[in-house]
């Protein structure tokens, strides 16, 4: 698994690198520190050296100043610090070291040497030597023993530190790239069943508002709209499956009908132009489904021209005209206001031409259809109000679905697509075709943005 | 009337050819754009017939490549893209009339017919137009019949010029809503047969012999005789 070993590499780099540093900074500190207090004890040794020394200088005879070195050695017990007063020869005066050490050497700006023969660092002492005016010699060290002790308490809690930092490090990079693997398994697995075909499984959402969580609800919100796309998609060409099965069905019964009657050309005739307009029925119904696709694939923008939406409704108002006096309607184009937009004159036209059709087809003899164009707030209006039986208000937005049509009206012509062309060709100049209820009638809007440059 | 078919789909070339031929028109078939565009080049023709998909060479580069050879035979386009963009390439390219697949015969037909027509008459500029005993001025926009003053609102003026200059020809509903109305869409309400209808009603009624014909299940033919 790839992805494991990328949480785990990345863990372990930041890992390593942290502790790294952390080392680095530890090691600073400790020698640091470390300098700082040999510094400070060194300091405290010369001063009490050339302390003693210069107390010794006061005095001249031997005795006063084995009485000095004596008291001093007493004064301080318990303390590290190491005295000896000895004779020219380096015989034994006074002071707690009984025996000149052997193997002083320099070591800085201080003497070192072995105290009792033995080797080990504890062992040691640092200090100063001194050759007296009157010849005898002093010698003032400090047992190295608090340096070793302070030297090893230090590097304890260093390495204490170091090793809980690492420990923690540990167990938290381990439980996050547990927890970052977990959703990502999740999600994975989810994935996986998903494409198995378990469409409706979603990915876990615990509702943290956390990254994951957030990944989780946009994948969520695609799958949702992957799904309602797909659903519509289905409805569409399942309604078309439905919807076309009738007027095929129709032209195949006229057929069946011509061949089971009289073999008379005259019939056969008859029923062939009956065939004919069947399947220009049906070819009309695609070409609409075809327009529909092609509206609303936004393909027509690219040849969108400056349009007068005034002269498109008088011109369809003008062709109407005699159909509509014919059918006992009278159709107006009402004071309208002439208004240029960017768009598609033929679909524009179309859709027009589709909502006239609508009217004619609902509104009874007797009524009247009125158009109108208003314009304003950058929006141009194309409304056409007749006073027929109108339409429920239920139906309000399903009668701009494919095929969708009033059951009143089945009986009568009509594919049930000239509503949606009319949706789609709306669409298309990002405008929307609503309708509302005239009170009596119906109205239709159809709003068109009107774009300044147009 | 010879007319050069350039079609790759062998079903819809023998349909074309077939009632083409029944019709009167001798007709030639090639089978995708060099070897059209050899025929056209090499043999004269009434009309040609251009599907615009073609294997090889398309059928907008032939028309193109027809066009900037210097012939000016008419070219009707037959394509099943049928937006109006489409048809502006098709326009633009050389084509002078654009039919969208599927049609009826008897739309190419009359389409065909008036494209013959149309070169015949082309470079021709006419003042009137006369059919029989009725006579239109196009500069005083005057129509008589039998000499007597016919009244026609503009709309119905554009519809009998056209009807006039596509006279003894059969004139679809289709090409009466493009041409006067710009309509490249059929409504579904019959409007053009309304619109005829009242036509007929000042040009026709109360003048003894009628001359606006309907020719069923294709259109309308302005003509002295009913039938050609």
């Amino acid at each position: 698994m790839r992805r494991r070993s990328l949480i785990f590499r990345y863990t372990l780099l930041h890992g390593t690198l942290f502790v790294l540093v952390l080392s680095g900074a530890l090691a600073f500190l400790y020698s640091s520190t470390l300098s700082a207090h040999e510094t400070e004890m060194d300091e405290q040794i010369e001063h009490e050296a050339e302390d003693l020394h210069e107390r010794l200088t006061e005095v001249h005879s031997v005795t006063e100043m084995a009485a000095i070195v004596s008291r001093t050695t007493t004064e301080r017990p318990g303390r590290t610090t190491v005295y000896m007063l000895a004779t020219k020869t380096r015989q034994y005066v006074a002071g707690n070291l009984r025996q000149w050490p052997a193997g002083i050497e320099q070591r800085g700006d201080l003497l070192e040497f072995p105290l009792e023969g033995k080797a080990t660092e504890e062992a040691r002492a640092r200090g100063r030597t001194y050759r007296l005016p009157t010849g005898e010699q002093l010698l003032v060290a400090r047992n190295l023993t608090e340096r070793v002790r302070f030297r090893e308490l230090i590097r304890e809690a260093f390495a204490g530190a170091l090793l809980l930092t690492v420990l923690l490090g540990v167990t938290g990079a381990y439980l996050l790239s547990r927890r970052v693997s977990h959703h990502l398994d999740e999600i994975n697995q989810n994935s996986e069943a998903i494409l198995q075909g378990n469409l409706d499984l979603r990915m876990p959402e615990t509702g943290r508002g956390d990254e994951f969580d957030e990944l989780s609800h946009n994948l969520n919100r695609m799958l949702d709209r992957i799904g309602t796309l797909m659903s519509a998609m289905r409805e569409v060409t399942d309604d078309i499956a439905h919807d076309m099965r009738s007027p095929i069905s129709r032209l195949r019964s006229r057929i069946e009908l011509a061949l089971l009657g009289k073999s008379d050309p005259d019939a056969y005739r008859a029923a062939l132009e009956g065939t004919i307009e069947d399947a220009d029925a049906i070819l009309a119904m695609f070409n609409s489904l075809l327009t529909i696709a092609h509206a609303e694939s936004g393909e027509p923008r690219k040849s969108f021209e400056p349009v007068d939406l005034r002269d498109l409704v008088a011109n369809a108002v003008e062709i109407y005209e005699p159909a509509a006096e014919d059918a006992g309607l009278s159709i107006v184009l009402e004071e309208s206001a002439p208004v240029r937009l960017s768009g598609n004159p033929s679909l524009l036209g179309q859709a027009i031409t589709n909502l006239l059709d609508n009217a004619m087809k609902y509104v009874p003899a007797g009524g009247s259809i009125r158009c109108r164009v208003v314009v304003g707030d950058d929006r141009a209006r194309i409304i056409i109000a007749d006073d027929g039986p109108g339409v429920p208000d239920a139906f309000f937005d399903k009668a701009f679905d494919r095929f969708s049509r009033l059951e009143a009206s089945r009986t009568s012509p009509g594919s049930g697509l000239g509503l949606s062309l009319v949706r789609a060709i709306a669409h298309l100049h990002e405008g929307e075709v609503v309708l509302s209820s005239g009170d009596p009638g119906l109205i239709v809007t159809l709003d068109l943005p009107v774009h300044r440059e147009a | 009337m010879r007319i050069l078919l350039i079609e790759d789909d062998r079903e819809a070339a023998r349909y074309v050819a077939k009632g083409l031929g029944e019709s009167g028109f001798v007709i030639d078939h090639a089978e995708d754009g060099p070897q059209g565009l050899m025929m056209a080049t090499s043999e004269p023709y009434d009309v040609l017939v251009v599907d615009r998909m073609l294997p090889g060479v398309d059928g907008l580069s032939v028309i193109e490549a027809l066009r900037k050879n210097g012939t000016d035979t008419p070219i009707l386009i037959l394509s099943a893209m049928g937006s109006v963009e489409d048809r502006v390439h098709g326009l633009r390219a050389g084509g002078d009339d654009y039919l969208v697949k599927p049609f009826a015969f008897s739309e190419l037909l009359a389409r065909i017919e008036a494209l013959t027509r149309r070169a015949r008459t082309d470079g021709v500029q006419e003042t009137s137009l006369r059919v029989a005993d009725l006579e239109m001025n196009l500069l005083s926009r005057a129509v008589h019949r039998g000499g007597q003053p016919v009244d026609l609102k503009p709309r119905e003026f554009r519809i009998l010029e056209f009807l006039m200059r596509h006279a003894g020809q059969v004139v679809t509903r289709t090409m009466l809503l493009e041409s006067v109305w710009d309509y490249h869409f059929d409504p579904q309400t019959n409007v053009v047969d309304v619109h005829i209808s009242r036509l007929r009603q000042k040009v026709d009624v109360g003048f003894g012999r009628p001359l606006l014909h309907t020719v069923r299940g294709a259109g309308y033919r302005l003509a002295e005789n009913e039938t050609p």
